[in-house]
Order: structure tokens, then sequence, then C-alpha cells
């Protein structure tokens, strides 16, 4: 008697779905029918009722792809990572509107500073210098972005949830890599891309002499291997920000061996001759490596200052040593996170 | 069904989880007891592979969770009030935990709608009261429509109509078949929720029973006694051993003078005979119900002692055992009335 009583119950609360009938049915003969159907009847008036067993959830599984879509929302649901993204994207610009500015102004001088009443032509190539360099602000900008990726999951403990739904934390750091990878590569292009319009739209009126036959690459190196170049850094910035898990102390790691290292191994091959090899060291560092590659080459000044017989790496080295940081800081930072406790 | 057995765990020199070993069965709600430090999260971080075990293991549904197909529908999870990025809407943070396990857009807005969320869903979770916030917390823990149900202090800040949506949704899964874990470090809220009944103290598991177990065996009656003549009182129960007395704080309630006792073990009809008959004067002659709350503290608080009294010979009127034999069915009369 109990029993059909409490099957009419449920069924006025589920009878849309027959595996929930199913399910609680099995439920009520587990247990004793009278306390089902008292609490059964409480479930009834309040809200759980609507807890109906989707039929959806027979699909539900953990994917790669669904990790990488769910990575790519958290990246764009943050105002910071908006905020971050329209930043490097004018500072980017603006600096590449000022350098073709400036290059203008100075072709209208001598090299013994006279004023000259027909500038001397530009190199084209110069133009794609005043692209590379515009992105020098950017391109960390594009990194701390890729630390927030991480730390910011540690920092308000969000981690988790995003541990509890994915346990498998190799997939999730790979999931937020290629996130990552996709945010950064994009933006970067798009950057690229309009700040090379700039910089040709303001030197369109000035004599330029063309490529030279061994930089008919340049074009391809700067845009693509630029928007490849940050992709590198970003991985780099994200591995780091797993090692360290606090936002300040990675951002703060971050710009010392980005933007502060050449100048601090500067300083101390300057201090002796014994101290040369500080000059080398500044060759392997990621803003060096960033700009020998796009530039195709080392800067002379910079590799003259290298003790004789030391190597100082090439443009494609300097793109495999680039990917090297990447690598090893991303599965140290992988490896780390795996093994870590989330409490 | 989660399957907790022989779980250790040492955070630096101090032993978080003890040879923690228990079991969540289906359909049945497991109240998770202890007082804050006690290891409850810590062991919910271990079976959920948050934090890996020095030894032991925790299965759920029969296997490891990080090798879970679905772990959403495996598992849904409240560990913290605070769970979702401080700067993220709830409804982009609910989506892209669905995303991971593929699940609809649909059943975000289902839960969003469950947990009375739908009018502040694009608001940033960081500005969310505690209450709101844990509501998000179970919003997630229930997208997957999970088989398993592992709430770390899920009541926490909600509202008095929040607690009892927590009790009834507690309720309505575990009549579903499904594995309720619920931690709290209150008892009267575990007494009025589960089933069975799981108390840990620094990492050890203290007692497993079930909640009415738990309620027959620890809710006696005491019995309140003020009066100026200790010695004479405590003699009169000198050979009743199931009775203890213990002298007790003085409350704003109790008379200014005389000694406060507090009496278990015996009946008040005839502790109040024996003290007309023996002409103790009493100034207060109360009793008194010990509630889940009490007895769980007991439990929890190890250091608490029984102190004996050393009582003076021969008196002419005793206690008597008798009063025993009443003892127990008032008891569970009382247990009854607390559940």
């Amino acid at each position: 008697m109990a029993n059909t009583m409490t099957n009419t119950n449920m069924r006025a609360t589920t009878m849309t779905d027959t595996t929930t009938m199913m399910a609680t049915n099995t439920a009520a003969n587990a247990r004793s029918s009278k306390t089902v159907q008292k609490r059964q009847s409480k479930a009834t008036n309040g809200r759980p009722a609507n807890l109906n067993r989707n039929r959806s959830m027979a699909h539900a599984h953990l994917s790669f792809f669904g990790s990488i879509r769910s990575e790519l929302l958290k990246l764009f649901s943050l105002a910071s990572t908006l905020w971050l993204s329209a930043v490097s994207f004018l500072t980017t610009i603006g600096f590449a509107a000022l350098f073709a500015w400036s290059i203008k102004q100075e072709s209208y001088y001598s090299d013994q500073g006279k004023k000259l009443t027909t500038p001397i032509p530009i190199p084209h190539s110069v133009l794609f210098e005043c692209v590379t360099q515009s992105l020098a602000i950017g391109i960390v900008l594009i990194g701390v972005v890729a630390i927030l990726s991480i730390t910011g999951e540690y920092a308000t403990s969000s981690v988790q949830m995003s541990l509890v739904v994915n346990p498998r934390r190799v997939m999730f750091m790979n999931a937020k890599a290629v996130a990552v990878t996709i945010y950064s590569f994009v933006l970067s292009l798009v950057t690229l891309l309009i700040s090379w319009g700039v910089v040709e739209a303001m030197l369109a009126g000035s004599k330029q002499t063309p490529l030279g036959a061994k930089e008919h690459w340049l074009p391809l190196i700067v845009i693509l291997g630029g928007a490849a170049m940050t992709t590198l850094v970003a991985e780099f910035a994200l591995g780091l920000g797993a090692m360290v898990r606090s936002t300040a102390g990675a951002v703060v790691i971050f710009v010392l061996i980005y933007t502060m290292a050449t100048s601090i191994f500067g300083i101390i091959s300057s201090l002796s001759k014994h101290m040369l090899w500080a000059n080398w060291c500044s060759q392997l560092m990621p803003s060096t490596l960033v700009s020998t590659f796009l530039t195709g080459k080392a800067s002379e000044l910079e590799a003259g200052m290298v003790p004789k017989g030391w190597p100082v790496p090439g443009w494609w080295q300097s793109g495999l040593l680039m990917l090297a940081w990447a690598v090893v800081f991303y599965v140290i930072g992988t490896l780390i996170v795996r093994h870590r406790d989330v409490k | 069904m989660i399957q907790i057995t022989n779980l250790t765990k040492r955070f630096g020199s101090k032993v978080a989880l003890d040879n923690v070993s228990f079991t969540a069965e289906d359909g049945k709600v497991t109240g998770f007891l202890g007082p804050n430090g006690a290891g409850k999260s810590t062991t919910m971080r271990a079976a959920l592979g948050l934090i890996s075990a020095d030894s032991g293991r925790a299965l759920i549904d029969g296997g490891d969770f990080r090798k879970a197909g679905a772990p959403m529908t495996c598992v849904g999870a409240v560990l913290d009030a605070k769970s979702a990025h401080k700067n993220r809407s709830a409804y982009a943070h609910l989506r892209s935990l669905a995303l991971t396990n593929g699940i609809s857009k649909r059943r975000v807005d289902e839960v969003i709608d469950m947990t009375g969320l739908f009018s502040v869903k694009k608001r940033k979770a960081g500005n969310f009261s505690l209450g709101m916030s844990q509501r998000l917390s179970i919003a997630a823990a229930l997208l997957g429509d999970p088989h398993n149900l592992v709430l770390d202090e899920p009541v926490n800040g909600l509202d008095p109509e929040g607690v009892k949506w927590v009790r009834e949704l507690c309720r309505y899964c575990a009549s579903e078949g499904r594995a309720v874990l619920l931690s709290s470090h209150l008892m009267s809220e575990v007494a009025l929720t589960a089933d069975n009944l799981v108390i840990i103290g620094q990492g050890k598991i203290l007692e497993t029973t079930t909640v009415n177990d738990f309620v027959s065996e620890h809710s006696t009656n005491s019995i309140r006694v003020v009066t100026p003549e200790p010695q004479k009182l405590q003699a009169i129960f000198a050979n009743a051993p199931q009775v203890k007395v213990q002298p007790d704080q003085r409350s704003s309630s109790d008379p200014r003078e005389g000694a406060v006792f507090h009496i278990t073990g015996a009946d008040l009809k005839a502790t109040a005979q024996v003290f007309a008959q023996a002409q103790l004067v009493t100034y207060e002659l109360v009793e008194e119900k010990v509630s889940l709350e009490e007895a769980y503290m007991a439990l929890t608080h190890s250091q608490v002692q029984y102190a004996t009294h050393e009582l003076p010979g021969q008196q002419p009127i005793q206690y008597a055992g008798s009063a025993q034999q009443n003892n127990t069915p008032a008891t569970q009369q009382d247990g009854e009335e607390a559940r």
C-alpha cells in the first residue's frame, strides 16, 4: 500500500522522465517506504523537484576539445584579458606609428645633422624594423594575460573546481596552453598586420629603396614569425605562472627576465674584462632571441661584445632557443601543477 | 558510492588524516562531522584527487575519480563557498565548467533557475554575498546531474530558506539513489539531514554510526540540582554507579546560593522521591535534556573528563538502582523528539 502511494507521488514529480522514475523506485525499495514517502512529499513541495535527470547527461564526457573551449571562455570572460589585450594592441600600433614618424623625420637630415632638401631614400626593410620593435611592450602584456590564466585560478581558488570537473591535470594544462596559443597568436597577428599597415601608410609618400635580394622573406618573418614568437613568450609565461602560482611573483619574474635581464647582464659585463660572458648570456635571453629572430640577424653591435669564439645564435637558432625556453618552462610548470596538492 | 580506505596524509610534521576509512553509500546522506581542522576538507579533497594521500585510497563508484570518463556526472562537489573566479560572471563560470564535460547550455540555464541565481547571473562572482556564492557553488555541483555529491559545509552563509532547500536537496538526491557526503561542524544540521554519521576528530575517525543510533545512544537526560548540602547529595548517590554527579557552573537562571550539580543517569521521579525521604534541601531541581550538540562535543573534545568523587561512608537513605529501568524508554522517547 505504502509503496503504491510512493510511486504515485513520484509520478507527479518526475513524470517527464522515465529514467528518474526507475532510479527513484530502486531507491524506494532500498529504504523503508514510509520514510521515502515522507521525504518525497517534502521534495515535491520544494524546488529540488526540478532536479530531473537530464537526458543529455548520457552524452556528457570529459574531452580535450571541450576543455579548450572552456579555457577560451575563461580567458575571454575576464575583464583583465580584454583590458590587457586592448592596451597591448594600442601600444604596439602607437609605437609603430611613432617609429615610422621618427624615421620619416630622420630621412630629411644627413648623417652630419644638416637639413636636406631631398630626403634620403628609406630602405624598405626599415619599415619592418619599426613593426618588430613596436611589439616590445605588447608582447609583455600578452605574457601577463598568459600568467593570469593560471595564477588567477590559484589566487581565487577556482582551480579547485577546474580540477574537479577535469581531474586530468596535464590535459587541463594542455587545454590552457592551446587556449593561450590561440589567443596570443591571433591577437599578435592582427596587431602586427595593422601596425604594418599603419607604417606603410605613414611612409607611403616617402622615397624608398625596395627590399634586397635576401630580404624577400622579411614580411613573412615579421608578421607570422612575430605572432609565433609572441605565442612562445606567452607559453613561457604560462609555464612560469604554473611554477610560481602567485600572480605578483610570476609577473615580477617574467618582467625581470623579459625586459631587465639584458640590461642587468650589460651592467655585469661592464664591471670587468672577465665578465664578458654576461654579454653572451644576454644573447640567450628571450627578448634578445625574439629580436634576433625577427630582424633576421643578431645585432652586430651586441654580437661584437661577446667573448671571441663564443657562438652567437643566428636567426633560426634564436627561434629554436625561444622554443626551448617555452617548452622547458611549460613542462616544468605542468609537472608542478600535476603533483602539487590543491588545498 | 564513495569508499575511503585507510587514508593517511601528512602536511609536514602534522598528521592531517590518520587511517581514515568509511563509506558513503548510495541512496543515503552521510553526515561527515568534525570540528574545524579535523580533516573533513582534506578527506573530501583527497577523494576527489585534489590532494594525493600518502597511503590508502579513495574510490568513487568503484573507481579512481581521476580516471572517470565524465567527472561531472560522477561527482558534484561544493568545496568552498567562494569557488568561482571573482572577476568572472556567474554564468561564464558555470558555462566554462560545463564545457569541459560537454554539458549543454540548457542545463546551465536549468541549474541557474534551480538555485535562484537567474537575476544575478551576469554579475561578477566576486560581488556575491556569501549566501549567493554558496548557491553558485551548489549550482556548479549540480551541473552534471552527478551520481555522487560531495558537499563541504554547504549551508555556511545561507539564509534559512536556503538551508532548508539544501536539506531537501540532499534528501531528494539520496532518495534518487545517489550518494551524498555532507560535511558540517554542526551536529544539529547533520541530524536533520543525514542517515549515516561519520565523526572525525584530529584526523581520526571517532565514530561511524547512523543518526538514529547516535541519537538514542547519546540523548540521555540529566537533572540539575542546586543544594546547600552537597555532601548529603553525593552520599545519596554513592551506591548508584550508573548515576554521575558532577559540580556544574552556576548559570544566570540558577539561585545565587548553594552548590550546583549536574546529575546524569538518574530518573527524575525517583530522584525527587529520594531527596524528599533524605530531607535534602534543594533550591532547584530541574530536568535537562542533553542536546545532540553536547553529546557530539563530548565525543570530539576527548579531554573532557568525568571526575569521580570520594564519598563518606554510611548514609541512611540512598538512591537505588531501580530507576535505571525507567530510564531506558524515556531516552528513546527523547530521541524521537530530537529527530
